[in-house]
């Protein structure tokens, strides 16, 4: 399902983008979606535990991403770790956002490129 | 795991009691998890890292805390925790137990070993330390209050800490309000105290306006932790009035014939009128309390009697 207006998401929240990003290259659990965000950022974004999973329920609600199943390989024993991924919506909605930043970028180095001279 | 990471990992599970309940059954237990896991990747590095993880968590969760109330308030939810009744004798009983020994136990600590110490000479020290003093003392009672209203009601381990941390809850903010009262009753009380009759006036009233914040808040956060806003907003009205008859009854006691005449000081907390205090507002508290959770009469059963 494809929003009509495609500009009512965006601009999406840092944390939003990074989340939605961390995924673009498979589903991944709790954890590794701070870790990847963190080396994404580098070392700039760092998500507490509760904007993590507020910001995953506000998604999951969204229909943006979606739980497929749980992590078989869970560290130590542990319990096994629920996981993520995106969904089609999410990732339209990160297509948009993609060309909005891309649009933006244009228009700074357009406007900026004879100062840079 | 360390015995250090494991102990912060369940302090941080029993702050997670204070999200809705529904984030609650869908996240508590990642979060633990991710937590547990944030904290024994930091002390890989070092403990500074761990310590820093931790209060990284802690300035984060208020905010989050408020976002997901909100967000649930705006989609018509509200906190609700089971049913339970409650016997209003019990229900006062503890209340009034679990406020009073808050009082007294922090008042002991205080006069015993806080304000004794060297430390609080230097005048600079005192302001300082004396916020974070009154901080624990006030935020201890309405704990204790908090929790043992959850036992008396005979909740589960979860749903009595979840009664215990809101009310908590509701005491810390109280106490972040009065931070500004207590800025201004001190400058008027420093412009009064050449006058002794006034600057006692002034001294109940600082001390009234205290107590009425710590109950409004304590008071609210004790009704959401059972019920929604409405139930919050009434126990708040309710724990002001509570607190402040019980800091009136106190404060009378030690102007009367039963107490002996003592002016009223700001670093020297009485024990008898605090104690005065704790088991009024706790026991008014719990009278509410309980009330509340009592089953209504059967309106088939009461025309059929009738």
């Amino acid at each position: 399902m494809e929003p009509a207006n495609s500009s009512d998401f965006a601009p999406l929240s840092e944390t939003t983008l990074y989340i939605l990003v961390s995924l673009t290259h498979g589903p991944l659990h709790g954890y590794a979606i701070s870790k990847e965000v963190q080396a994404l950022s580098k070392n700039h974004v760092i998500l507490s535990v509760s904007t993590l999973y507020t910001t995953l329920k506000r998604l999951l609600e969204d229909g943006w991403i979606e739980r497929v199943g749980e992590d078989p390989d869970p560290d130590d024993g542990g319990r096994p770790r629920k996981v993520y991924t995106l969904t089609e919506r999410g990732e339209f909605i990160l297509g948009v956002e993609k060309k909005r930043l891309r649009a933006l970028l244009t228009l700074v180095q357009t406007r900026t490129v004879g100062e840079e001279k | 795991m360390t015995a250090s990471i494991q102990g912060m990992a369940k302090i941080y599970g029993l702050l997670l009691c204070l999200f809705p309940r529904d984030f609650q059954n869908e996240f508590r237990e990642e979060m633990g998890d991710v937590f547990t896991a944030t904290l024994e990747e930091a002390s890989k590095t070092g403990a500074s890292l761990v310590v820093r993880a931790c209060f990284f968590e802690l300035f984060d969760l208020p905010g989050n805390l408020v976002v997901e109330h909100l967000s649930n308030l705006r989609k018509g939810k509200v906190m609700k925790t089971k049913s339970f009744e409650v016997g209003r004798s019990r229900a006062v009983l503890m209340a009034a137990l679990g406020m009073m020994v808050g009082w007294l136990l922090t008042n002991w600590v205080l006069i015993n070993w806080v304000y004794h110490q060297d430390f609080w000479k230097s005048s600079q020290n005192q302001q300082g330390l004396f916020y974070v003093a009154e901080a624990i003392q006030f935020t201890l009672s309405f704990i204790l209050c908090g929790l043992m209203l959850g036992i008396a009601a005979g909740l589960g381990r979860r749903s009595f800490l979840r009664i215990g941390l809101w009310t908590a809850a509701g005491g810390i903010l109280g106490y972040l309000v009065n931070i500004p009262v207590n800025m201004i009753a001190l400058n008027i009380y420093l412009r009064t105290v050449y006058l002794p009759a006034r600057a006692d006036l002034v001294n109940l009233f600082w001390q009234l306006a205290m107590a009425c914040i710590f109950g409004f808040f304590s008071g609210t956060g004790l009704g959401l932790a059972f019920g929604g806003w409405k139930t919050g907003l009434k126990y708040g009205l309710i724990g002001l009035a509570a607190n402040a008859v019980g800091l009136l009854a106190g404060f009378l006691f030690f102007n009367s014939g039963l107490g002996y005449r003592m002016p009223l000081r700001i670093i020297e907390p009485s024990f008898i009128g605090y104690g005065i205090q704790g088991v009024l507002a706790g026991g008014i508290l719990g009278w509410f309390f309980a009330k509340a959770r009592q089953p209504q009469a059967d309106p088939v059963m009461r025309s059929s009697n009738a």
